[in-house]
């Protein structure tokens, strides 16, 4: 879990509530990073399985 | 409250993570990003702060529509010259409605049954319910309107929404400049047009606090005429701009919590992959009756909340 852990430290110092508060710099490129790298992640992941066993997972839309 | 006053558990992110692949299946499946469900749920079910659930939310609407986006690719869903040329008006939408819910949030309370609610929450909510009921009853009678006139053919997949009046009159309003979508079959449509569905629908995502998915998705369906496949994977790209731009807004106001993003997405991403599978098994009338529904379930929630917190 020392993962989950960074995580919970990098936002236990976005604290609202404190006096001068601002976001620190890695918390603000993380918050962003982190869904885009996972999703294209994944997104190429699933690509990479359909090329790889000849399938076709579904297209989307209809 | 903030995010250092809401330490997530290691206990609660398997069901997290369950909950974000149950969420993300139904955004997959109808090419939406799922917040007008994910935040609700988030309070009600796990009592997450509304703060920390929009902000965290719209970190796993990012991931979740960059992963659909990138399998849209693959398949020549998304129409890029109308998803850029969008973005404009989204973001200038997204901001404005920002701007109307800052102004919404300072503007006090009224005591309803003796209970003091928020002005914000209520406008909100009568705001939310209305267009859920407007959007899920348009696109249900379409959809049976639909099936009923294809009955007996096999494949759906050919049923679009047929053009109404004011989508014909739309696609000839000659007001330069005027462009050509082909991935979409539009031949010439006006600029103007396209940017301002873009600044409406990014003013309610904005003041919404959602991907917006659920109103630009039936707008580029019914306003513009765009095909229904090509419509969800735009969509999706769409969402991923306007969701991206949204959790970077909410981290400076220190509301994303990235253990729950993780959680979130870990399920999500997945769980959109399994519905995408199954929208074209589906087809167009059947996704879009499926969302209709969908649409009630969510106002069904918003009254619920809204009840909690005149009779509580």
């Amino acid at each position: 879990m020392g993962f989950l852990n960074w995580l919970q430290e990098l936002g236990r110092d976005a604290n609202p509530a404190a006096d001068g508060f601002q976001a620190s710099m890695l918390y603000l490129i993380v918050s962003v990073a982190l869904p885009v790298a996972i999703g294209i992640f994944v997104g190429f992941g699933l690509r990479l399985i359909e090329r790889a066993f000849g399938i076709e997972l579904g297209r989307g839309g209809h | 409250m903030s995010v250092a006053d809401f330490p997530i558990s290691v206990d609660n992110f398997p069901w997290l993570v369950l909950f974000g692949l149950v969420v993300g299946g139904l955004g997959g499946f109808f090419g939406v990003g799922g917040g007008f469900l994910m935040v609700p749920m988030l309070n009600v079910v796990f009592g997450i702060p509304y703060n920390i659930a929009v902000g965290s939310d719209l970190g796993q609407m990012c991931g979740m529509s960059t992963a659909a986006t990138v399998r849209h690719m693959r398949f020549g869903n998304i129409d890029f010259k109308l998803g850029v040329l969008m973005i404009a008006g989204t973001a200038l939408g997204v901001e404005a409605g920002a701007t109307i819910l800052e102004i919404l949030k300072h503007s006090g309370e009224v005591v309803i049954n003796g209970r003091p609610v928020s002005l914000m929450t209520l406008v909100m909510s009568l705001v939310y319910a209305a267009l859920l009921i407007f959007l899920g009853t348009a696109m249900i009678r379409e959809s049976r309107a639909t099936l009923k006139r294809v009955a007996g053919k096999k494949d759906l997949a050919v049923a679009e929404a047929p053009a109404s009046p004011i989508v014909l009159r739309l696609r000839t309003l000659k007001l330069w400049p005027m462009v050509t979508l082909p991935a979409s079959g539009i031949a010439s449509i006006s600029l103007w047009v396209i940017l301002i569905i873009g600044f409406l629908t990014g003013f309610l995502s904005g003041m919404l606090g959602v991907g917006g998915g659920f109103i630009r998705m039936p707008a580029l369906v019914y306003i513009l005429g765009c095909p229904t496949v090509v419509a969800v994977g735009t969509d999706l790209f769409e969402i991923m701009f306007s969701s991206g731009y949204g959790v970077f807004s909410h981290a400076l106001k220190g509301n994303v919590h990235l253990v729950l993003v993780l959680a979130l997405l870990v399920g999500t991403t997945v769980g959109a992959q399994i519905g995408a599978s199954y929208t074209r098994k589906a087809g167009g009338p059947w996704v879009r009756f499926g969302f209709g529904c969908l649409a009630f379930v969510g106002v069904i929630m918003v009254a619920f909340k809204l009840y909690l917190q005149v009779v509580r």
